[in-house]
């Protein structure tokens, strides 16, 4: 916090070209990674041993996603993926609330889980793959299980964090003044840890958009992570980097989305 | 309701908190009369807040009982308001929010002229949109009150409502509290450890003593005006009460 606070104090400059900066500075590293994409594609279309990958560099990549998009395949592989994820994370939400709830409120609990929550915390959620296609009888059921064992991390831990925030004469107050279990849910404990569980669901999007694309690489035929599996097998490397890129765009989008979301409900004091 | 109960009766209350051995109240007895405004005064950890969250139905006794117009507490009601020593704000809510809250809770709807209303009342007119975290120390306990207020309350128990806030800001407080509450007819206990709460607000006094809590004293106060000699004379009585006991001067 202090380190932040000093160096932005140390960089000082003009009004006009701070502006410029805060919008320039970002943008400047957008067009890094750009220009080493291209760069990459270049040395690769220029190596006689690598040309075959040519399609991987900007333009071939963009022309192709233009084709995508027109025609509707980028729609096709998104749909059955955002499914996917929204049923994992839905399901990593149902049961991790309740569960950060218990961690937050009862010690007993918290003493009683810590070990083996850690435990399980750190196996790779791939890691449970075999396991997973062996317990569910459907390929979806598998993947949406793997997203959910994945995403259900961050959002037991960021609940149980957020409740810490509860001030417990907030409920004598709300009893006080008449609020009945249900106000008391809506109006003190939704809103006081909101922005703590959004933190948690944005981080669990992170790790589950990480893990669909390995996890698509199982047994279905719809999707990212096929799509990419299935360019691969064709040579389309064209079409492959465009899905690359349509994952991180769509990634990118999703992220924003939450920390717009997470700024509208944030009470605690930025300074 | 009835003529024929006190307002508020606490019977024969001791309480101790669960797993701990040191009793907290002992056989505490005392009637408050509709619209009478008594002040609880006794040092700190006497019991003084564990005794208003039992009135208030927060805390339940673990002997004796408390009954409000005759029929016996047993959980909170809107109509017995207690206001904590901090504000309590709900600080995502802005400061109409946090008033048109309590009103949300007991199915009031359309708000807006109310919680104006109440914000005129207590002296924060055009803070509506302001954030309570940003706010004065006085101005967020002027929030709590209208909060309270706001439910219509016919008691108000306050817990040392002005002891957070510098001298000059309390006996400003104090005073405009006391003309609300005069104004409202309200049943008011206040409990404090500050004399001049007491003398300023209200008419009796009960002193109470520590280890265990017990009521020593229960003493009718004169209106007076401070710096006279009436005022005075009653300050130091009640200065006198809170002394500790002898016996306990002597081992200490
Ligand atoms: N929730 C609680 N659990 C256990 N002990 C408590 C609790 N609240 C208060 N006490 C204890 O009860 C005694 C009286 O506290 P309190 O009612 O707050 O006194 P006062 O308001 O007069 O300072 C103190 O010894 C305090 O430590
Ligand atoms: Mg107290």
């Amino acid at each position: 916090m202090s380190l932040i606070l000093a160096s932005s104090q140390s960089i000082k400059l003009p009004r006009d070209l701070a502006w410029g900066a805060r919008l320039g500075v970002p943008l400047l590293g957008l067009l890094l990674l750009f220009a080493v994409w291209a760069a990459g594609g270049w040395l690769i279309a220029h190596n006689p041993t690598t040309v075959a990958f040519a399609g991987f560099a900007p333009l071939p990549t963009l022309r192709r996603l233009g084709v995508m998009l027109a025609n509707g395949a980028v729609v096709r592989a998104v749909v059955p993926s955002a499914v996917r994820i929204g049923a994992g994370l839905a399901a990593a939400i149902v049961v991790g609330i309740p569960i950060g709830i218990l961690i937050g409120q009862s010690r007993f609990f918290r003493e009683l889980t810590h070990l083996p929550f850690q435990l399980l915390r750190m196996v790779s959620p791939l890691a449970w793959m075999p396991i997973a296609i062996l317990t569910f009888p459907t390929w979806d059921g598998a993947i949406i299980f793997l997203i959910a064992a994945a995403a259900i991390w961050p959002i037991i831990f960021a609940t149980a964090n957020g409740l810490k925030k509860l001030d417990p004469d907030w409920f004598k107050v709300a009893r006080n003044l008449g609020a009945g279990f249900w106000h008391v849910l809506a109006a003190v404990i939704v809103p006081a840890t909101a922005q703590d569980i959004l933190t948690g669901i944005r981080l669990a999007l992170g790790v589950a958009w990480i893990v669909l694309v390995p996890a698509e690489y199982l047994g279905v035929t719809s999707g990212l992570g096929y799509a990419i599996n299935d360019a691969r097998d064709t040579l389309e490397y064209d079409r492959l980097a465009a899905f690359v890129l349509v994952i991180g765009v769509i990634g990118f989008l999703l992220d924003g989305l939450l920390v717009l979301l997470i700024k509208r409900v944030s009470w605690a004091r930025h300074d | 309701m009835s003529d024929f109960h006190a307002h508020i009766a606490v019977r024969a209350l001791s309480h101790r908190y669960g797993g701990r051995s040191d009793i907290v109240l002992d056989r505490v007895s005392f009637e408050v009369q509709r619209g009478e405004r008594l002040a609880v005064i006794g040092r700190s950890g006497c019991g003084k807040s564990t005794l208003l969250q039992i009135i208030a139905g927060l805390v339940h006794p673990a002997t004796g009982e408390v009954t409000i117009n005759g029929r016996t507490v047993t959980a909170p009601s809107p109509r017995c308001n207690l206001m904590f020593q901090r504000s309590l704000l709900f600080p995502w809510l802005d400061v109409a929010g946090n008033v048109a809250l309590a009103l949300r809770f007991v199915g009031q709807r359309n708000a807006q002229a109310r919680v104006a209303h109440l914000l005129q009342f207590v002296g924060l007119r055009g803070y509506e949109r302001a954030s309570v975290t940003e706010l004065s120390g006085g101005q967020q306990q002027r929030v709590a009150l209208a909060r309270s207020l706001a439910v219509n309350p016919e008691i108000l128990l306050l817990d040392e409502p002005f002891s957070a806030l510098d001298p000059v800001t309390r006996a400003e407080l104090r005073q405009e509290v006391g003309a609300i509450i005069e104004s409202l007819k309200i049943t008011l206990i206040l409990v404090t450890h500050d004399v001049d709460d007491a003398l300023q607000l209200a008419r009796r006094s009960i002193v109470m003593a520590s280890h265990p809590g017990h009521v020593v004293a229960d003493v009718a106060l004169q209106s007076a005006a401070q710096g006279s000699a009436l005022y005075a004379d009653q300050r130091a009585l009640l200065l006198a009460s809170l002394e500790p006991e002898p016996a306990l001067a002597l081992s200490a």
